[in-house]
């Protein structure tokens, strides 16, 4: 709650044309959004240039509309959300290949197998302990529908209240709570049987 | 395995961060771009920026005689037109009509200043604006190709040109006795020049191999120069023990730089895999190896604390770098050239041949046929 009224008091400041309110608005959430955006593209290059996109349409928006902007961190993920959206689009456009959602989805499914290479940048025993770890759920991350990875990654990596993913998915309270529900079981089945020998 | 257990593994993947390096000099590049959408957009100055150029007016006038009148009728123009102008200037790009009034009010600034440092910082924001100048013209989508060609070449030039008065500054400033001055302006010049660099580099991607792209290299080249340039003034000062700074930040300027070389020689390395081999990429290939060589040497020179050495082997390495770079770029530049001339050529054979061998709509049907000895000669007559 204090965070929100704090970003409630920056979108004031933005508004009124202070910079350094931007700058402290990208201080906070830019890891959050790049990491967001990376596990859905997998690509930094990419990453970077969507998180990029998202903060300057957010300084954009902040200058131009008046509305109330009531979650100012549930709106970023959403922006992050369409730019990634719109970014897929582009490219099934440019493949002159017909908009689907399942290609969408299938794209975003094996761009998750080039997710490690981000930890080139860590430390090497840091990047040991990061591939073992996410070696584990990372095939059943892939298997899951977006949907489910979304809500997972929304709810036990970013910290979002439900009510906040309900916002950003734009659906209700009721059928977020269903869904983060149903992905967990489903991810825990996943892994149950890639663990099952065969 | 529990939720718990399970949620703990899901939160591994927080430990996804983005470049440190990327991160702040994003954060500049887009602080930069809304301070010119600012610019552009602002609208109440006209009466407030006549008084304000009307006091300096008087101070100058014993200036004007020395500076081109032509220069002068645009300053006056700017002033006198008032807001308006003044925005439209503001907001116009290398090409446009407005531009040289654009430019002529940096000039007009750029006057003001009496002191290197103060010249240095207006450079430095002029030089920050013309980068943001360069990538609008880059994405811009609504003009020709010939159009962006020329406007880029021209955004090009007067970016060169904010390099080399940046240079030219750095220099006067680091003959001063102002040590700490001359560290602080060296400083900002090593951390804008590390932006400019990625954000051309991004640049430099969205450009199609030619001319162009070619021009966008050789603005690479002098950012990286003039990045060297202001390190060396650093690590300089460091080692005279005339500055404050400490060696902990004089390794860290060393490491992002070591950093940035690697991460082009990385990219390099990506283009010589995809392009067919001959004589220049195998050289390339040897120098990208001799680049990385240097690059490891830097790094261990940089742990023992010998700054001036692994900077001096980093300096080395850049200049192989651009051997091999400018190898790779020939060589493709050959291939798509030759190429085009293939696919005109085979073009035109194709051309040819369908002429000879597919009959023309003439023949087909409604021609007779090349007569047959063997057979009888059918007439419509005979066939029914």
């Amino acid at each position: 709650m204090i965070e929100n009224l704090q970003d409630k008091i920056l979108v004031l400041k933005i508004r009124n044309g202070e910079t350094e309110a931007f700058s402290e608005i990208y201080d906070r959430y830019a890891t959050r959004i790049y990491r967001f955006i990376f596990f859905k593209t997998s690509r930094v290059e990419e990453t970077e240039d969507l998180t990029s996109e998202v903060f300057l349409k957010l300084w954009q928006y902040l200058s131009q509309e008046r509305g109330e902007l009531r979650n100012l961190k549930a709106f970023l993920y959403q922006m992050a959300r369409n730019q990634v959206i719109d970014y897929y689009r582009g490219l099934a456009a440019k493949q002159t290949v017909s908009l689907d959602e399942r290609l969408i989805e299938q794209v975003e499914l094996s761009s998750l197998t080039g997710l490690t290479g981000q930890s080139q940048q860590m430390k090497i025993f840091e990047k040991i302990e990061f591939e073992e770890a996410f070696e584990n759920i990372k095939d059943g991350l892939a298997k899951l529908k977006e949907e489910y990875r979304e809500a997972l990654l929304l709810k036990y990596v970013e910290d979002f209240s439900t009510g906040e993913i309900a916002e950003i998915i734009n659906k209700s309270k009721g059928a977020t709570r269903v869904i983060i529900h149903r992905a967990l079981s489903a991810l825990k089945e996943v892994i149950k049987d890639a663990e099952r020998p065969k | 395995m529990t939720n718990q257990e399970l949620i703990n593994k899901l939160k591994v993947i927080k430990k996804i961060q983005p470049d440190e390096t990327w991160l702040k000099l994003n954060r500049e590049r887009l602080l930069a771009q809304i301070a010119n959408q600012k610019t552009a957009s602002s609208s109440h100055q006209g009466l407030a920026e006549v008084f304000y150029f009307g006091r300096l007016f008087k101070q100058l006038s014993k200036n004007f005689v020395l500076q081109p009148v032509g220069t002068f009728v645009l300053m006056l123009a700017i002033v006198l037109g008032g807001g308006v102008a003044k925005v439209q200037a503001d907001a116009s790009l290398p090409g446009d009509f407005l531009y040289a009034f654009k430019q002529g009010g940096q000039q007009f600034r750029m006057m003001l200043a009496r002191r290197d440092d103060q010249r240095l910082k207006l450079q430095l924001e002029f030089t920050d604006r013309h980068l943001d100048e360069l990538t609008q013209i880059a994405e811009q989508s609504n003009f020709a190709t010939s159009e962006r060609e020329e406007r880029l070449r021209e955004a090009l030039n007067i970016f060169q040109a904010d390099l080399a008065y940046l240079n030219n500054n750095l220099q006067s400033i680091n003959s001063q006795t102002d040590v700490s001055g001359a560290v602080a302006a060296a400083q900002k010049v090593d951390e804008k020049t590390n932006l400019y660099q990625l954000v051309l580099k991004q640049t430099e991607r969205k450009m199609a191999t030619g001319k162009i792209q070619t021009e966008v290299r050789k603005t690479i080249k002098a950012v990286d120069e003039t990045e060297t340039k202001a390190l060396t003034m650093i690590v300089s000062k460091h080692q005279q023990g005339q500055s404050q700074i400490s060696s902990q930040e004089v390794a860290m300027r060393i490491e992002s730089k070591i950093k940035q070389a690697t991460d082009n020689l990385d990219e390099l390395g990506k283009t010589l895999t995809t392009t067919s081999v001959d004589g220049k990429i195998n050289e390339a290939k040897t120098n990208s190896q001799k680049v990385q060589d240097m690059l490891e040497q830097a790094r261990q020179d940089l742990a023992n604390q010998e700054f001036v050495i692994a900077l001096e082997k980093i300096k080395t390495s850049q200049e192989i770098f651009n051997e091999a770079k400018d190898s790779v770029a020939e060589t493709t530049e050959t291939a798509t050239s030759t190429s085009t001339e293939t696919n005109v050529n085979a073009g035109l054979i194709r051309e040819n041949s369908i002429n000879i061998l597919t009959p023309t709509s003439s023949e087909k049907g409604f021609g007779s046929a090349p007569a047959d000895p063997e057979m009888p000669a059918q007439t419509p007559q005979t066939l029914k």
